[in-house]
């Protein structure tokens, strides 16, 4: 009996395949005009396919194991890996979406030219056509300036797998250009944990099942971290308690035992309230402060002095008496742990809360211990090679004079003890950046793995420092708003299309990333891009770039591997990792266990002499937050449905999200005479979205938040109504502070008549 | 005794991620625009926070399914083991099932023009493997059970929410969501 | 929102042919007056009508007869069945007028098939009118209408139009009381501008009858108006269970 093609082809792709199955439908002859032959489903059988090893490489806690399933060159379905304990066999809502997203109608599917920046007029030119444009560009800034700093690139989180820093590889190859560094994301609690600790190092997610008590500080897992959930229920069904403190009734809290909605930026007042009172009730442990840490009776003095609960409460709008109740169960239970966010350090005072809460987990003894700690995340298993990134200036590249600075958090090359170095702008400012740059101007723009007018800050200035640009190249996947502000786009690889390798920032796990199918339609991987720049420079000025001319995705995958690698993960190859992810052995599943401190103390220092000489307090005192200039503070945080500007441009993501709102709470409405559902203009000095209004009890009645996203059919930017304020942190480890994200403010008002 | 399949949809634990009706379109490569299981938040009435306490529900596999006794062309069966398997390749497209279903299980295919819905995933069932949107589930809010040998006294088979249907009596159980306790600033 | 026009159209046309042959039955056994081949080609035209749009419903038209494979369960299935039979006992009926042996056959099928049709559009997903609503308001439109085309005495014509137009006002206030989902089917009929377009046609029916003594084509068409307005309220403004999963019911 012939059976029902339960999976007969990747819809719309394979429709011959489809064609011949309905073929033998009607042919099979044994159904009649009132009796059609109806055909039973097959078992699934796996072997039916080929299966390939792929690893999610976006900017995600989870970094997930991926098995792709692949039949007739096409990717037919896909899967987590269930080898990996973290991913366990289960991707998320965004992770399944990937087969689509290869074979979307919207990729971009050749090199393609816009006729006027911004005009839509899009025609396809071959790579070839598209190199040499690019070349002649480059050439004729060097001839211009004498230099390449003219050439920029803009490149951040869009894909982690390692062979992609090749595109950082690209530039230098090219000679000095100009890069925008630093990271929108967690820099100032970066910088905070290397006052502190000596280095930003978590224990292993998976720890968090033996821990008795867990505070989520400023972190929403439920949607950002949907793998570390089990740990948090697995630790809850063991008896340990969770406390959730956000400004915003997150999914993650309403899995809470409890709930504190802090005032936002006032983290920080609370977590030394807290320390306060482990001092006043004698839980302090003694032996750590004593014999692991430096700076302690300091700090101690400073919160006799400057802290009580009380203000504590009155600061943060947490009763005393639960601060004092929660802070003694935390230090009762053994061990506790607090998961410090991101969230909470995108404010002008993120790294100084960081601190406090550091120092009120170390007081409490938990650092070093396994279930315990002070989590915010790692990169001790990115130790690669870096093949693809590190390369050579051509001889005679002119730049900045001196050595360069740090290039970011992943820059794991080190400075160069040059003559000359890259020039270096924020990546937080880079709408400014390109409008101050001066000797040379900024003229011409490389991105890739990033989209600027989705993620960079104050969208207005950023359209006008675009207009600056005489040449913007982007390397996409789809038709952005980037990409309509770009000369040229260049179709780039989905991870089902390229070797690479991938590891994460939280858990312990590396994955490799298989080639599944051959490249659709035109892309080429970043490397591949880069070697055939390499080739049309060459061509037109021999030796003007030293990227290599051809390259092979699988070699340079390899290449970035070393026996380091291979130990750390107890693997004798690569190629072990083709029979699923591997997880790094470790000591201890705590970081710190052997209180061995990379602080220039070699302690836990609650007070850093670092941290004074660049510009901050010592100890972790309590800086005020950023000062309201309109009625409602704006969050723009993460949605589980997206990653930054990926995933909801995606046809199928938009069967469940279709739509963006401006979340306010009911009461603040009522008075701005807004109903649910209403048309809503937000509104500051420097841009307004609007949107449609979802009126929520899980915002504070001073607060709205809306989601960062991307939709294909809407014109909605968050970034048009936030501002490029800095953090305080995140200039030592990461070249630049980060983002005052969640300081923001704004108006709200009903547009056009409301009901819309 | 052959077995009675289920979904537990345990409220408590969910998070409303959506992951397991994508892993379903994923899976079972279903139109752009269609889904086979849909995630529906709560109303404040039932939970008093706005979004954030949902029930994930595709096909309940009902015992005296609405859907099979409305379809004119007898393109639903019953299995065994309980599971309602919809043959595409006899439906005609009229609508009644859709009609007649009080959960919204089947669904109208507008590109091929005939009805659809969650097969339980018995093609993976019979290979041994969990449905798609259970493997997918990351938090263990969604897992299958046996009816016949099920035995949880906080389970519940009609949550607020969810129509009661006793004479369909559908099979998917329900474990209800707590609240944390709130201290707002 | 879905009208679902084609089932608008196949349940008041077919029930126009019921309704034709339950006053040509009538008329035949009792009224003494002569029914002709042409009124039995009405009913006929009308139901056959009906049918083709029920075509329009389907996804896949040509294999509409396989919609007969579901006898034992489905009341759609069965729904075709009496319609075929009712098709081919009017043409009998065409072909013999007068005969009260050829009319009481069509109209006893039509009776049937009245009877089907409140079974299947009542279906258990719809609270407000799984119940016996649907039949009452098909054998009330198949009357009505029946009688306004086909001639009808005053009396029962006047009584069928006001019956109909009593159980279309009561019935939503019925629902107002009943559950959630019940209310907001009251709701939604209520904001339905069909729903009262079709009542204003259907009392413009009834006064057209009180005014004259004999129905005219004019109330007639007046009332198929009224009751196609209705039916895509009864369509579209009904509240299906599946609508507000997550929602009090």
């Amino acid at each position: 009996m012939k059976t029902h093609e339960h999976l007969s082809g990747r819809r719309g792709f394979l429709k011959g395949l489809l064609a011949a199955g309905a073929a033998g439908m009607l042919g099979s002859g044994t159904g009649s005009l009132l009796r059609p032959h109806r055909a039973e489903a097959a078992p699934f059988d796996p072997s039916a396919y080929e299966v390939f090893r792929n690893a999610c490489p976006r900017n995600c806690y989870d970094t997930c194991s991926i098995k792709t399933y692949v039949k007739d060159g096409v990717v037919q379905f896909v899967e987590g890996a269930p080898e990996s304990t973290f991913t366990k066999g289960g991707l998320c809502v965004k992770g399944y979406t990937y087969p689509r997203r290869v074979y979307s109608p919207d990729r971009i599917k050749y090199p393609m030219l816009q006729d006027g920046r911004g005009s839509g007029n899009w025609r396809r030119i071959s790579w070839d056509e598209a190199m040499d444009r690019i070349s002649d560009k480059i050439l004729e800034i060097k001839k211009r300036d004498g230099s390449l700093l003219g050439l920029g690139l803009t490149k951040y989180s869009g894909n982690f797998g390692i062979t992609n820093y090749g595109v950082e590889g690209m530039m230098s190859s090219l000679g000095y250009t100009t890069r925008f560094v630093g990271t929108p994301c967690w820099p100032a609690g970066i910088d905070a944990q290397n006052y502190d600790l000596g280095d930003m190092w978590c224990n292993d997610p998976e720890d968090m099942v033996k821990a008795r008590y867990i505070i989520v500080w400023g972190a929403n897992p439920a949607w950002c971290s949907m793998h570390s959930m089990k740990y948090l229920y697995a630790a809850r069904e063991r008896g340990a308690k969770i406390l959730v403190i956000d400004p915003i009734f997150t999914q993650t809290a309403a899995k809470a035992d409890e709930f504190w909605q802090v005032r936002p930026g006032t983290d920080g007042a609370l977590a030394l309230g807290m320390a306060r009172h482990l001092l006043d009730a004698g839980l302090v442990d003694m032996d750590f402060v004593r014999n692991a840490a430096i700076g302690y009776e300091d700090f101690a003095a400073y919160l006799k002095k400057n802290v009580t609960v009380e203000w504590a409460a009155e600061t943060s709008g947490i009763p005393a008496d639960a601060i004092r109740a929660a802070t003694e169960d935390f230090a009762a239970a053994k061990p506790a742990t607090v998961w410090i966010g991101y969230g909470m350090q995108r404010h002008t005072n993120g790294g100084s809360m960081v601190r406090a809460i550091d120092a009120f987990v170390a007081m409490s003894g938990n650092i070093g211990v396994e279930g315990g700690g002070a989590r915010y995340g790692h990169l001790q298993t990115w130790g690669f090679n870096y093949h693809a990134m590190i390369q050579k200036q051509p001889a005679g590249s002119v730049g900045m004079r001196g050595a360069s600075g740090p290039k970011g958090e992943f820059d794991f090359a080190g400075g160069e003890a040059a003559t000359y170095s890259d020039r270096t702008l924020n990546i937080n400012k880079t709408a400014q950046e390109i409008l101050d740059a001066k000797d040379p101007e900024l003229r011409m723009l490389w991105i890739s793995c990033k989209n600027p007018f989705a993620q960079d800050f104050d969208r207005n200035k950023l359209e006008k420092a675009f207009a600056k640009l005489e040449m913007v190249v982007s390397v996409e996947q789809f038709f952005t708003e980037t990409v309509r502000h770009s000369d040229i786009v260049l179709p780039v690889t989905t991870l089902f299309e390229e070797w690479t390798i991938s590891a994460s920032y939280w858990h312990y796990w590396l994955s490799l990333n298989e080639q599944a199918i051959k490249p659709m339609h035109e892309a080429k991987s970043n490397i591949e891009i880069a070697a055939l720049l390499s080739r049309a420079m060459n061509a037109k000025e021999p030796g003007s770039c030293t990227f290599p001319q051809e390259v092979d995705g699988k070699e340079w995958m390899i290449k970035e591997c070393n026996k380091g690698i291979y130990d750390l993960f107890g693997i004798s190859s690569w190629e072990d990792l083709r029979k699923g992810p591997a997880k790094a052995r470790l000591a201890s599943s705590a970081s710190w266990h052997d209180r061995k401190f990379k602080t220039p103390s070699g302690k836990y220092e609650f007070s850093s002499a670092l941290c004074a000489k660049n510009g901050f307090a010592a100890l972790p005192e309590y800086v005020e937050g950023r000062r309201p200039d309109a009625p409602f503070r704006l969050m723009t945080p993460h949605i589980q449905f997206g990653l930054h500007s990926q995933f909801i441009n995606l046809d199928w993501m938009e069967a469940y999200y279709p739509e963006p709102f401006v979340y306010i709470h009911p009461a603040a409405a009522r008075k701005k005479g807004i109903a649910d559902g209403d048309m809503v203009r937000v509104s500051n000095r420097i841009g307004e979205v609007r949107v449609r209004a979802r009126l929520s009890g899980n915002v504070a009645e001073d607060c709205v938040v809306m989601y960062e996203a991307w939709f294909r059919k809407l014109n909605f930017n968050v970034q048009n109504v936030v501002d490029d304020c800095e953090a305080d942190m995140g200039a030592m480890k990461t070249g630049a502070p980060g983002v005052a994200i969640h300081d923001q403010f704004v108006d709200i008002a009903p547009a056009d008549g409301g009901r819309a | 005794m052959s077995k009675r399949y289920a979904f537990l949809m345990d409220m408590d634990k969910c998070i409303g991620c959506r992951g397991c009706g994508m892993a379903c379109k994923n899976f079972n490569q279903l139109e752009p625009d269609m889904v086979w299981r849909q995630v529906y938040p709560l109303d404040e009435r039932i939970y008093p926070h706005r979004d954030r306490a949902f029930l994930s529900l595709a096909c309940n596999h009902c015992d005296d399914p609405a859907c099979l006794a409305a379809c004119p062309t007898g393109s639903y069966t019953k299995r065994p083991d309980g599971i309602v398997v919809h043959h595409q390749e006899t439906c005609i497209g009229c609508t009644n099932c859709i009609r007649s279903c009080p959960y919204g299980a089947p669904r109208f295919n507008k590109a091929e023009k005939h009805a659809e819905k969650c097969s339980l995933c018995h093609e993976r069932l019979d290979a041994g493997l969990l449905p798609a949107c259970v493997q997918a589930c990351p938090t263990g809010a969604l897992t299958l059970v046996d009816l016949n040998t099920f035995h949880d006294d906080n389970a519940v088979q009609y949550p607020a929410g969810f129509p009661a249907m006793p004479r369909l009596n559908p099979s998917t159980r329900f474990i209800l969501p707590r609240m944390p306790r709130l201290l707002r600033g | 929102m879905n009208y679902e026009f084609p089932l608008v159209f196949f349940t008041v046309l077919t029930q126009l042919g019921i309704g034709l042959a339950l006053v040509g039955a009538w008329k035949t056994c009792f009224g003494g007056s002569l029914i002709t081949r042409r009124f039995w080609l009405t009913a006929l035209a009308a139901t056959l009508a009906g049918l083709v749009a029920s075509l329009f419903h389907l996804g896949d038209p040509l294999r509409a007869a396989t919609a007969l494979n579901g006898l034992g369960h489905s009341w759609l299935s069965r729904e075709g069945l009496v319609f075929g039979l009712f098709v081919l006992l009017l043409l009998l009926a065409a072909l013999r007028p007068g005969r009260a042996a050829a009319a009481l056959p069509a109209a006893l099928a039509g009776l049937a098939a009245l009877v089907v049709q409140g079974f299947t559009y009542a279906p258990v997903s719809m609270p407000a009118i799984s119940n016996g609503f649907p039949l009452l308001l098909f054998v009330l439109t198949a009357l009505a209408l029946g009688m306004s085309f086909g001639a009808a005495a005053a009396g029962p014509q006047r009584l069928t139009l006001s019956l109909l137009l009593v159980v279309l006002l009561i019935v939503p206030c019925l629902w107002a009381s009943g559950s959630a989902i019940m209310q907001d089917t009251a709701a939604l009929w209520r904001q339905s501008a069909g729903f009262w377009a079709g009542l204003v046609l259907t009392a413009a029916a009834l006064v057209l009858s009180l005014v004259r003594r004999q129905g005219t084509r004019a109330q007639g068409v007046l009332l198929l108006c009224g009751a196609l307005l209705v039916r895509v309220a009864f369509f579209s403004a009904t509240v299906h269970t599946a609508s507000r999963l997550g929602m009090p019911y």
